[in-house]
Formats: C-alpha cells, structure tokens, sequence
C-alpha cells in the first residue's frame, strides 16, 4: 500500500510514493548493475580485446598470439612466433582468416605475398635457427563465430576461433 | 579495455578543466561558449576511442561515461566534502545594498550580469529593488528581490 507523506501545497497534488514510483526507482538501480556489468566485463575483455579475449596456440613450430573476442571495424593484432629452420619462413593464412582481418600494417614486412587455393601465403626470408615474431595490425570485419586457420608451409593448420561483434 | 579508460580518462581530464576554469564556463553559456563545446567535443571525439569505431565501443563508451556521472553523483551524496570540491559553494555576490567587488572580480561576473538574472527573473531593472543576489552552484545567479517597505 503506498504512504502518503505531505501535499504540495497550492498545486494540491498529493506526494504519494507508488508503486509505479518506486518500480521505476528498481528499474533504475537495477540499470546502474547492467551498466557496470558490462563495464567490468569491457575491462576484462569480454567485449574485445582484453585478458579474457586473448588466446595463444601454438601447434610447433608457430606460436599464434590473438584476440579470440573482436569488434567490427576495430583493430586488431596478431602476433605468430616461429623458429626459422630454413632461410624462407612462409605462413598461409586461410580466406576466412583473411576476411574477417584486413591486414594493414605486417611488421617485419613480408618479402613476397602469393594468392593460394586456400587464402594467400605470406614469405619472410630468415637465417636458420632465428626467432621470428611477425606482427600482423588489421581491421575486423564480419560479424559473427569464425573458424579461421594458418599455418606454418608445410606444416598443420591451427585453428583460431573468432566471434566478432557488432 | 581502451572504450572504457579512454573514456574515463576524458570524463576525469574535463571534470579537472571545467572545475578549475570556474564555474561560469558552463553556468551562462553564450553563442561562443555554445561554439567552444562544440570545438571541444569534435577534439575529443578521435581521442575517445582512437581507430576503433564498431557500434559495441560506441556503447561501452557512453555506458563508461554516464556510469561516471551516476557513480560521482552517488559519491558526493555519500561524501560532503567531495560536493564541495567537485561543485563549489554558493556566493553572495550582492547584499543589502552592497556589491562584493572581490567575488564579482574573482567570479568574472559583473553588475550586468546581476541586472541580466535581475530582469530575467524578476523584471526588476535597477539594484535598489535587490536585496541579495547569489552565484549559484551550477553557475547560475538567483536574485531574491527587496520586499516592498524593505
């Protein structure tokens, strides 16, 4: 039952907390809750790239560092780690992998890039036995749970799996 | 992480150059300080969420920046003093007759300011008819007006 506590006065219009009054006070805090939910799981990573999005595989020779959680139209880095064993370290990189990130900037810059049956082949010439990190900056793109694949040439595909969101 | 620390940085950067330019930038907002906002947010806008313009950033961003405002307000309520260092205490700046020449100095609001929030509010048109005029918080100036026989 609602408790009326006073009257305004002249506008005769009684002070009544109701129970609409206070739904929407509920409503309201329960609004502030939702916002800092999603507040802490933006900081975690949850929403993009963050602690909880970050992932690493690695399937020998190649170490793949990324973000398993991305945004649409955001950027993103890829980092692949490798032990050279031949003066010639090629990485293919499947289609879809190649279409949800649009690479913009490869650090160290590839020596050679060729279209292949599955996606296209990056070549970075190496001395045996060096450590190599390549760094690959994109634009995601698609949205959406992607299954994407690379691989060292020759060798196994690793998987990466990739939710984009809006 | 960044849709969200940028966005706080920002809230918390601004909230320092606002509290510390006075009051009065925000209080009595004129065409120029209409434009100078404008210019400000169009600054800002790259530096929010810098190369990142998907729809969820957007959002975390805003969220960031309306849950700041909520939870400061809630903190001032909590705590007084943070009220008082975040919003200031009201002036005096006319009483009884007597214009406070070194607040209107310090708050760089003049006669006509008065006059202006005078004849706004009360269609009084000369000091006489004011018994007090006061800098509010907000940056607004109240007048109460001398009673008739006063």
């Amino acid at each position: 039952m609602p408790r009326r506590t006073s009257k305004t006065g002249n506008l005769n219009k009684d002070l009544i907390v109701s129970a609409s009054e206070r739904r929407s006070w509920w409503v309201e805090r329960a609004t502030w809750i939702g916002m800092l939910m999603i507040v802490i799981v933006a900081l975690s990573g949850g929403l993009g790239v963050g602690g909880f999005s970050h992932a690493i595989v690695t399937t020998l020779p190649l170490t793949v560092h990324y973000d398993r959680i991305l945004r649409s139209d955001s950027p993103s880095t890829i980092t692949v780690r490798a032990v050279a064993t031949d003066t010639m370290l090629q990485v293919e990189l499947d289609s879809i992998l190649s279409g949800v990130h649009t690479t913009t900037f490869f650090s160290p810059t590839p020596d050679g890039m060729s279209p292949t049956t599955a996606g296209s082949i990056a070549t970075w010439r190496v001395n045996p036995g060096d450590s190599v990190s390549i760094v690959a900056v994109s634009t995601v793109h698609g949205i959406g749970r992607h299954i994407a694949r690379l691989r060292r040439v020759p060798g196994e595909w690793i998987a990466l799996t990739l939710t984009v969101l809006p | 992480m960044n849709a969200v620390l940028r966005p706080a940085a920002i809230y918390f950067a601004l909230l320092l150059v606002f509290r510390l330019t006075g009051r009065r930038s925000i209080g009595d907002i004129t065409t120029f300080d209409f434009l100078l906002l404008l210019v400000i947010s169009e600054a800002l806008s790259s530096a929010l969420l810098a190369d990142d313009h998907s729809i969820t950033a957007a959002l975390i961003a805003s969220i960031t920046l309306v849950g700041l405002d909520v939870a400061l307000s809630l903190a001032k309520r909590f705590w007084p003093a943070l009220d008082q260092v975040l919003d200031d205490e009201p002036v005096v700046l006319f009483l009884n007759g007597r214009l406070q020449q070194e607040r209107l100095h310090k708050e760089r609001v003049s006669e006509d300011d008065i006059l202006e929030a005078a004849r706004q509010a009360h269609g009084i048109d000369s000091l006489d008819d004011i018994r007090c005029a006061v800098l509010e918080r907000r940056g607004k100036i109240s007048v109460m007006p001398r009673r008739s026989g006063t």
